[in-house]
């Protein structure tokens, strides 16, 4: 990795001397006045996103903002077309078998794979977690179970769901 | 006091050595359908099938040999890994090398104690058994609740699954707010709250004001057997609990009343000193009453969940007269009616599809009771009377309306007693040995208005109107041609020369005079082995307080509210129950050990 990186420095310094421009954002008397610093790199405007190339004068400049592909949109903390981090949190349920082994958690969010959160150590089972969510509407839901079933085995009860809480992810 | 006695005496249990059974493990499948080990099949191969074509058979879909069960011809199988058993019980039927397929089903050993009368008690497992116990009384016929006995097997609490998790609920203190506990007996003394040095008897007693909750009734023993009586310890009964914390709260007489003032010091009492649940199987018609309902708020905030009964009349506390404290609103307020044998509605059981809850097994219910009730004595009344009078008249003997009795005038009910008078009758009797000694009298009495007609007994005999123990009076009545009952503890005059009598005095006035028709006594010696088998709403209270208890003792972190939530939502539906009861549902243990609530407050925050 560190070699290829020492590579692509020097090509970019070749590319420079080539054009006898300093790159980006216009060229002035022969220099170029940059906007952007690295080629291909990316920032925010708004939801969309810009990237930095070279623009017709040969210097580097950031792109008009583009939509981001699919349901993604700019994340303004990576600037980078991403989905969103979503945390989900709720109250312990109080039964025994929900916070010990075989206990823990279901959380529903719609379309999306249904998050397990186990019981793992300690007095309770977490009340939290992460999901990450491309743009969107979402309903979310959450179900307790255990091991114990209404029979008397262990082939598990799940709660009844939660009320469902609605989410848009920008 | 909701109780319907079945039989007045006691059960005295004869138990031959023989007779205590064993511990009885059993094997049961889970549930119809069955529950089965996921990713597994048991394949039975065709006699003469070889190890290596049963090996080419597995290999071939995929699976793996785990086990060959002896020489049964059974094969146990894993899957391959996303296959269901009901594909991979398909993918072998048309095999004519194997003979049958089927899930390895997962049993479970249900748990049973060894108490001997615990085939008695059909509450706790129903199997269809006829209840016969109380038919070891002696002295009479029993009178049972003749409906539904036997009932249907099943019909039950279901605690036989529930016992394979949990037999002890000493975590979760349950105060019986009754007529007492006898804290001694052989089955109740292991389970009883430990009160220290402050409360040495394991409770109190808001009758007589002092620590000693003893039963000198019977019903709060009955009540706390069904709770915790000791399980599994190969005497007697079992409770709901095996184990249990039971503490004593006497608000109730030996007669078996009490009063607002008892009874919220009682659950006051209870609060303060951690219990977690409250049993009162007693119940009143009637008004709203508001110092009672505090008490049940204030148990509400101290997150205590009281466990009451529906009543005995048979109707429908959402009509014109409420039951308190069924009545009462509190969400820590849970309201129970009795099931029959086979979980039909007892015909003695109030409703309401807005006051009551769930329903509880009521009838036929043997638990412990508090001593030896003593069959009643009755007084013939119509000789060994004396008598005294201060004005030539005075009682005598009579046959109004044919029954014998004591009357005065002596041509009762014609003419009158006299003015200015003071007429006594007494007589002896001889009773000892006994805790509570009850006189029952069934009279007539017109009293003019300032005249009295008295009762009074004395321990050391003669007329009891000199230094005995006045029992009561009366004035301005006038009950001719109806008998009045009433029943009073006359336990300190007992003794082997005993007397009880009865007084007119009279001023410048008169009335038709009084008539004795019916004079008994009645006694109970407390002991501790004594067991009894009744009906009521305050036998399917206990029940479900003993749930309640387990499911506390369970789940440590459970509210009140949770714990009735649970008892509510995961009962068993009865059709008898639908549209009388506020869910329809019959107490199930072990489906409310095993509910889980719905999670609640989440939230969502999108970064």
């Amino acid at each position: 990795m560190h070699g290829r990186g020492r590579t692509l420095a020097v090509l970019v310094l070749v590319l420079s001397l080539g054009t006898g421009c300093g790159g980006g954002g216009g060229n002035r008397g022969g220099s170029c006045s940059n906007s952007c610093t690295s080629s291909g790199a990316t920032q925010c405007s708004g939801l969309q996103i810009q990237t930095c190339g070279t623009d017709s004068s040969g210097c580097l400049a950031w792109s008009a903002a583009t939509a981001c592909p699919g349901t993604l949109s700019c994340n303004q903390s990576r600037n980078a077309c991403t989905d969103h981090q979503v945390t989900i949190s709720w109250a312990a349920n109080r039964e025994a078998g929900v916070n010990s082994a075989g206990g823990g958690y279901k959380v529903a969010i719609s379309a999306q794979p249904v998050i397990d959160v186990p019981y793992a150590s300690g007095a309770t089972t977490p009340t939290t977690t992460i999901a990450h969510l491309p743009s969107g509407s979402y309903s979310v839901t959450v179900k307790a179970y255990a091991a114990l079933d209404a029979q008397g085995g262990t082939s598990g009860t799940s709660s009844a769901a939660s009320q469902s809480v609605p989410i848009t992810v920008p | 006091m909701n109780i319907r006695p079945i039989l007045l005496g006691v059960l005295l249990l004869i138990v031959p050595a023989s007779s205590l059974a064993a511990p009885l493990p059993s094997l049961s499948a889970l549930a119809s359908g069955g529950q089965h080990v996921p990713g597994e099949v048991l394949v039975r191969f065709a006699e003469g099938t070889t190890a290596r074509a049963r090996s080419a058979a597995l290999s071939s879909r995929g699976h793996s040999l785990v086990a060959t069960l002896g020489s049964s011809g059974w094969t146990q199988v894993r899957l391959r890994a996303g296959q269901s058993v009901e594909a991979a019980m398909a993918a072998y039927r048309n095999d004519a090398a194997v003979l049958q397929v089927q899930p390895n089903f997962l049993y479970q050993a249900t748990t049973a104690p060894n108490d001997p009368h615990y085939g008695q008690q059909w509450g706790l497992k129903n199997t269809g058994q006829t209840i016969t116990d109380a038919l070891t009384q002696p002295g009479g016929t029993a009178l049972f609740y003749t409906t539904a006995n036997p009932g249907t097997a099943g019909d039950d609490l279901n605690l036989e699954k529930a016992w394979g998790h949990i037999t002890d609920c000493s975590g979760a203190v349950v105060a019986v707010v009754d007529s007492g506990v006898n804290y001694t007996h052989q089955d109740l003394a292991a389970n009883m709250w430990n009160g220290g040095a402050q409360y040495p008897k394991h409770g109190y007693n808001f009758v007589d004001g002092n620590d000693d909750p003893m039963d000198l009734n019977g019903h709060g023993t009955h009540v706390a057997g069904t709770i915790g009586a000791v399980g599994n310890n190969a005497t007697g009964v079992s409770g709901v609990c095996w184990r249990a914390t039971i503490m004593a709260v006497r608000v109730l007489d030996s007669g078996g009343t009490g009063s607002t003032a008892q009874i919220i010091q009682g659950i006051t009492f209870a609060v303060e000193h951690g219990a977690k649940v409250i049993n009162m199987s007693l119940g009143g018609g009637g008004s709203f009453d508001p110092a009672y309902s505090n008490a049940i708020t204030a148990a509400q905030s101290a997150d205590v969940l009281v466990v009451v009964a529906a009543g005995n009349d048979g109707k429908d506390n959402d009509g014109t007269t409420a039951t308190y404290p069924c009545n009462f609103t509190q969400p820590n307020l849970l309201c129970v009616a009795a099931l029959d044998q086979s979980f039909g509605l007892a015909s003695f059981s109030n409703f309401g599809a807005t006051s009551v809850d769930v329903g509880a097994p009521g009838t036929n219910i043997l638990s412990t009771w508090t001593g030896t009730e003593v069959p009643p004595f009755h007084d013939s009344l119509n000789s060994g009377w004396s008598g005294s009078t201060t004005t030539g008249g005075g009682w005598d003997y009579g046959m109004p309306g044919g029954n014998a009795c004591i009357v005065d005038p002596s041509g009762y009910p014609s003419g009158g007693y006299n003015q200015n008078t003071d007429d006594r009758a007494y007589k002896t009797f001889s009773a000892s040995g006994l805790d509570v000694l009850t006189l029952d009298v069934l009279f007539a009495a017109d009293i003019a208005d300032g005249d009295h007609l008295s009762a009074a007994c004395s321990a050391s005999g003669g007329d009891p109107f000199a230094g005995g123990v006045l029992l009561g009076r009366v004035t301005n009545v006038a009950t001719y041609p109806n008998l009045t009952s009433l029943s009073i503890d006359i336990t300190p005059c007992e003794s082997s020369t005993m007397s009880i009598g009865f007084q007119i005095t009279s001023g410048n006035s008169s009335a038709r005079g009084a008539a004795v028709c019916g004079l008994g006594l009645k006694g109970l010696a407390v002991d501790q082995a004594s067991y009894n088998t009744i009906d009521g709403t305050s036998m399917a209270t206990p029940a479900t307080s003993g749930v309640a208890a387990m499911i506390r003792a369970y789940n440590p972190r459970y509210t009140a509210v949770d714990t009735l939530t649970a008892i509510e939502l995961a009962g068993r539906p009865l059709t008898a129950l639908t549209g009388k009861t506020t869910t329809g549902n019959a107490v199930d243990a072990m489906s409310s050990l095993a509910y889980i609530h719905p999670p609640t407050g989440v939230t969502v925050s999108v970064q």
